[in-house]
């Protein structure tokens, strides 16, 4: 298993990585970690009797898939499966070490399961359309994991951990993202969409939701339109978001947003359009214009809340 | 222009309707300004008409009456709309402190099966409408593109049109009784009968009047049996220098008696636009849809096979590509209709103008126009159309055109490029003795054409507005241009 | 500077309904009826190319696609935009799930041609949605490859200034080398439109139309495809306005779901 754990997701993404390996009744040897010291991962709670931790200032790709090809290199011949994580830096590694070591790859694999010595594996494909199931051809295979699958904390074990420094060379400028409350961890959300008709009504609709302790999320269409950053895009190639509710508001549902908001325990959807495509897929679907909609639940709410409290869960 | 301030234009609104009815926001006040006729200076942002005073939604035909009596008293010039899909500028508030009057709150209707009718209040959205008859089992047959967006009233004032008319006719054959409100308050109600000689058909007045005379609350049309399940597609491609042929090939079908309720014919250019998936980019394609009682349906694809089967030129196609490419045309029309952020990025923008003529002239206007285009037009990056309305005696023809914009501030772009194409498309049709406007209406777009239009009938036109609207407040600038 | 600028014309998925959403004994979505449209992240890399070239007049853009004779229309209209040469390698196949085949022909085409320094790829196709050319054909040509580009320019000197985003923020380089582009999402980037004069003028150059290399095993092959499973009830709210519905969700599930 490879994990980056950089950028602060690698617990969840270890997690992840293992209930992938535990569905398919394997159990991983080692895992190894992008970090910029053994005492940053430590702390994380994994299932492996090794782990292997790469450290240095920052990730960079070229540095990096060179340790891991020497480090599958000195192992000994024969089947060999490597999961990445689901970070940008998991995919392209995924697929890079494959293809070095003469082997295999797959991105954004949901599922694995092994039959007869023949590994196959599960992935959207057709932008989240179709679901695909593969069968792996070579004995190096190397899976970059799904955005999105989550697993259960894995119960610490005492591992033996390996430091390695990487030399990352590169000047290169960095500029961390910008702080704004993470979508993909909102327990609360609503996703806007074309239906919203306007700039000014998505920035009115998000302050009537952060009111109601509810994080705004866009489609494709409306960021695309530069209605929200960029950084509040759900879909497979935005946020993956998995709250508690989400609220489909003004939104189609077209299959590529659906993935960015289809693991949350309860969807709804507002359209003015009852055969669009995501009232097929909601738990509830209201009828009705989206930003009249949110106005009145808005309204609703706070006439109950007197407190002003923030609704939780 | 109103002889009262806005200020008191809004307090006597309110005089009238309740708060909630009268809208001052200013953003809302910049979109009820324009339709989609400036998309282009919509996209960046930019209003050049004057924005209303306020939006206005009706609820009743009693309000309707108060309303219009105060503005006929005070000369503000009242805009109706109901869906605000209009794409010749008829929705634009072109003098100062207008007042948009938004009929779609009377959104209710009854359908009679017996007399086969559905009576709707000018907000009746036609989607909702439709699927809601398809439910019990019928249709109103009226398929216009604009079909996700349009209400009832708004579809009448224009005198619309829908993909099946070739079989259902446009929304002139489909209405029965009218209610409208004239500028003076009088609310006229036209009784539902299914036809009668009683004097000129005053539906007329109603039907087409683009909001220039009168607004109307309420509309009775016909229903008809809805059995898709009869529905037959027939498609042939030919080359694109085959048009004239094509043409030919839709006045076959309608000279010899066959109603398909689907009749079109595109050019290589605009077929790209559609079929890109499976058909050549140098083909034309005609395109027919039967519709109806099943023995019906099944004879008649079987005579445009046979009558389409002797022409060498023409090559079929497989029909389920036809079956499929129309299943998903209404919904396709929001897809091909390009992005606000795509128009932005590009600077490409894409319009259409569609005009009518005779069988004898209709090829003459198509060629003539699109050479003119491609010569006199800057900056054209795509230009092609089909026909999608045929009679007995003629058909229409549907211009598609997109346009780079260069060097051009977004509040230029109508005169540059726009109106530059509309004018050679208009000339090229008077010139030929068609008419400038099939079923989009004049809206203010085209309205300078109207006396060349009109020629010596424009006496009947003007006379109307005058004994109709003599203080000048219904849609001023539509159909009759304001004089400067 | 000679940049290839890589794309695959898909159809416009966005026109499918759900019920289109099956496949065949063949492992096929009949997509056959809906028209075709440039894949999106392959878009945005073509008009970012033409961008550096606008701004670095030495830079000349050249295109490839694999595919069949269909395809020729989108080279028409990069000729049009000014690309410098379109390839077309001739293939009737089903190159879905075929990035490794896909990478062997744009690796032959560019050992062919060593004056190409930097190879400009969408991040995945709309069908396949693989994600590996790029990365497949990085690993052939023993080039770095940079993901989830958002921007790039070509400096006087010859070297790439590249945006791209990473996990840990966006970042920005300067290649030197010759490289692959990984084109991610990029707001505003849409391919600009050529005039019918320009079409007349440059369009009709002839596509340069290449052999298909054999292809080569594919890592993976797809044994089964199938609409997923939901499984949520879609209740529909009842009740006249929309004033009611939201009443009734509130009370009966908002309420329920959220507590304070």
């Amino acid at each position: 298993m490879v994990c980056n754990a950089f950028s602060g997701e690698a617990q969840k993404r270890i997690s992840a990585l293992t209930r992938l390996a535990a569905d398919a009744g394997l159990c991983p040897e080692e895992l190894i970690l992008f970090a910029p010291s053994a005492t940053a991962v430590c702390q994380l709670n994994q299932p492996c009797r090794q782990v292997r931790v790469l450290t240095a200032a920052h990730y960079e790709t070229e540095p990096y898939l060179s340790a891991l090809a020497r480090l599958a290199e000195e192992r000994d011949e024969g089947p060999a499966l490597w999961l990445f994580d689901s970070s940008f830096a998991g995919q392209e590694l995924a697929v890079r070490l494959g293809a070095r070591m003469g082997g295999c790859s797959l991105c954004g694999v949901q599922a694995l399961r092994l039959e007869n010595g023949q590994l196959f594996t599960q992935k959207m494909v057709y932008s989240n359309h179709m679901l695909g199931e593969f069968r792996l051809e070579r004995s190096f295979c190397c899976l970059s994991l799904a955005a999105g699958v989550s697993g259960p904390l894995p119960p610490a074990a005492s591992a033996v951990f390996l430091t390695q420094p990487v030399c990352c060379p590169g000047e290169s400028q960095l500029t961390p993202p910008e702080k704004t409350d993470s979508l993909a961890d909102a327990r609360l959300l609503i996703a806007v969409g074309r239906g919203a008709g306007s700039k000014a009504a998505v920035q009115e609709m998000e302050a009537q939701a952060a009111s109601i302790g509810v994080q705004l999320g866009v489609s494709r269409q409306a960021a695309m339109n530069a209605w929200a950053p960029m950084d509040r895009l759900l879909g497979i190639s935005g946020v993956l978001a998995h709250p508690e509710v989400c609220i489909a508001a003004g939104v189609s549902g077209a299959a590529a947003f659906l993935a960015g908001v289809d693991k949350s325990r309860r969807l709804v959807a507002v359209n003015t359009d009852p055969n669009a495509p995501i009232c097929q897929q909601a738990d509830v679907v209201v009828e009705g214009d989206c930003v009249t909609f949110l106005k009145l639940l808005t309204n609703l709410i706070s006439q109950e809340d007197e407190h002003g409290t923030t609704p939780t869960l | 222009m109103a002889i009262i301030s806005k200020e008191a234009i809004v307090k006597g609104l309110l005089g009238i309707l309740n708060e909630d009815q009268v809208i001052t926001d200013e953003q809302v006040l910049k979109d009820s300004s324009l339709d989609r006729y400036r998309k282009y200076e919509q996209v960046f942002g930019v209003y050049t008409q004057p924005a209303p005073a306020a939006v206005i939604y009706v609820e009743t035909a009693q309000q309707v009456s108060d309303v219009l009596k105060f503005c006929n008293a005070n000369e503000i010039n009242v805009v109706p709309r109901t869906g605000h899909s209009a794409i010749e500028g008829g929705l634009e508030t072109a003098l100062e402190d207008s007042i948009v009057m938004d009929g779609s709150r009377m959104n209710q209707f009854t359908v009679n099966e017996h007399n086969m009718q559905v009576t709707c209040g000018c907000g009746v959205p036609l989607q909702y409408l439709d699927d809601e008859l398809r439910k019990m089992g019928y249709t109103t047959g009226h398929s216009p593109q604009s079909k996700p967006l349009a209400q009832m009233g708004g579809l009448v004032a224009t005198r619309s049109i829908g993909q099946f008319s070739t079989l259902y006719g446009g929304i002139e054959d489909m209405i029965v009784g009218l209610e409208a409100v004239f500028p003076n308050g009088q609310i006229c109600r036209i009784k539902n009968v299914p036809r009668r000689s009683v004097g000129p058909d005053i539906r007329h007045i109603i039907c087409g009047n683009e909001g220039a005379l009168c607004f109307i609350t309420e509309v009775t049309v016909k229903i008809f049996r809805y059995m898709p399940e009869n529905n037959r597609y027939i498609g042939y491609k030919l080359d694109d220098s085959q048009m004239k042929l094509g043409f030919e090939c839709l006045r076959e079908v309608m000279v010899a008696g066959y109603k398909p309720s689907f009749a079109r014919l595109y050019d290589a250019a605009d077929a790209q636009q559609h079929f890109s998936g499976w058909l050549e980019d140098d083909k034309a394609i005609l395109i027919w849809m039967c519709e109806g009682p099943a023995a019906i349906t099944e004879v008649m694809e079987r005579a445009i096979r046979e009558m389409m089967n002797a022409h060498p030129e023409l090559e079929e196609v497989d029909a389920k590509l036809i079956e499929k490419w129309y299943g998903g045309l209404n919904w396709g029309f929001f897809f091909i209709d390009k992005e606000r952020e795509e128009i932005y990025a590009t600077k490409n923008i894409g319009i259409t103008t569609e005009v009518s003529g005779c069988w004898d002239c209709i090829y003459d206007i198509y060629k003539t126009a699109v050479e003119r285009l491609q010569a006199e037009v800057p900056d054209l990056t795509m230009i092609g159309g089909h026909s999608s309305h045929s009679y007995i005696n003629g058909t229409n023809m549907y211009f598609c055109y997109y346009y780079n914009v260069v060097d051009c501030p977004p509040e230029e772009e109508i005169n540059k490029y726009h109106n530059l194409v509309n004018r050679i498309i208009c000339e090229q049709t008077l010139k030929y003795g068609g008419s400038i406007s099939h079923h989009h209406g004049l809206g203010k777009a085209r309205a300078h054409y109207v006396t060349e239009e009109y020629g010596s009938s424009y006496y009947m036109l003007k006379t109307l507005k005058q004994a109709f609207d003599p203080n000048g407040i219904m849609n001023m600038g539509t159909l009759i241009p304001l004089r400067k | 500077m000679e940049i290839l600028g890589c794309f695959k014309p898909v159809p416009d998925l966005e026109l499918l309904s759900a019920a289109d959403w099956t496949a065949d004994s063949d492992l096929q979505v009949d997509t056959a009826f809906v028209r075709t449209v440039w894949n999106c992240f392959d878009e945005s890399g073509l008009e970012l190319m033409l961008r550096a070239a606008e701004d670095n007049g030495s830079v000349r853009l050249h295109a490839l696609t694999v595919g069949p004779k269909g395809h020729e229309t989108y080279l028409k209209t990069l000729y049009a935009l000014g690309f410098a040469q379109a390839v077309r390698v001739n293939c009737e196949a089903d190159l879905r799930f075929c990035p490794e085949w896909i990478a062997r022909c744009v690796h032959t085409y560019l050992s062919a041609h060593p004056e190409i320094t930097a190879a400009v790829l969408g991040a995945q196709s709309a069908d396949g949605s693989n994600s590996q050319t790029a990365l497949l054909l990085a690993e052939r040509l023993g080039w770095p490859c940079v993901t989830q580009v958002a921007a790039f320019s070509v400096g006087a000197d010859g070297t790439m200034s590249v945006s791209s985003m990473t996990d840990e923020g966006a970042l920005t380089q300067t290649i030197t080398g010759p490289v692959v582009l990984s084109v991610g999402n990029v707001s505003g980037a849409y391919l600009r439109v050529p005039t019918i004069k320009a079409r007349r003028q440059l369009g009709r150059q002839p596509v340069t139309v290449l052999p298909c290399p054999d292809p080569p095993p594919e890592g993976a092959t797809l044994c089964s495809l199938a609409a997923p499973e939901t499984g949520r009830a879609a209740v529909v709210i009842p009740g006249d306005t929309l004033e009611e519905r939201t009443k009734l969700f509130y009370q009966q599930y908002w309420k329920a779901w959220v507590k304070p």
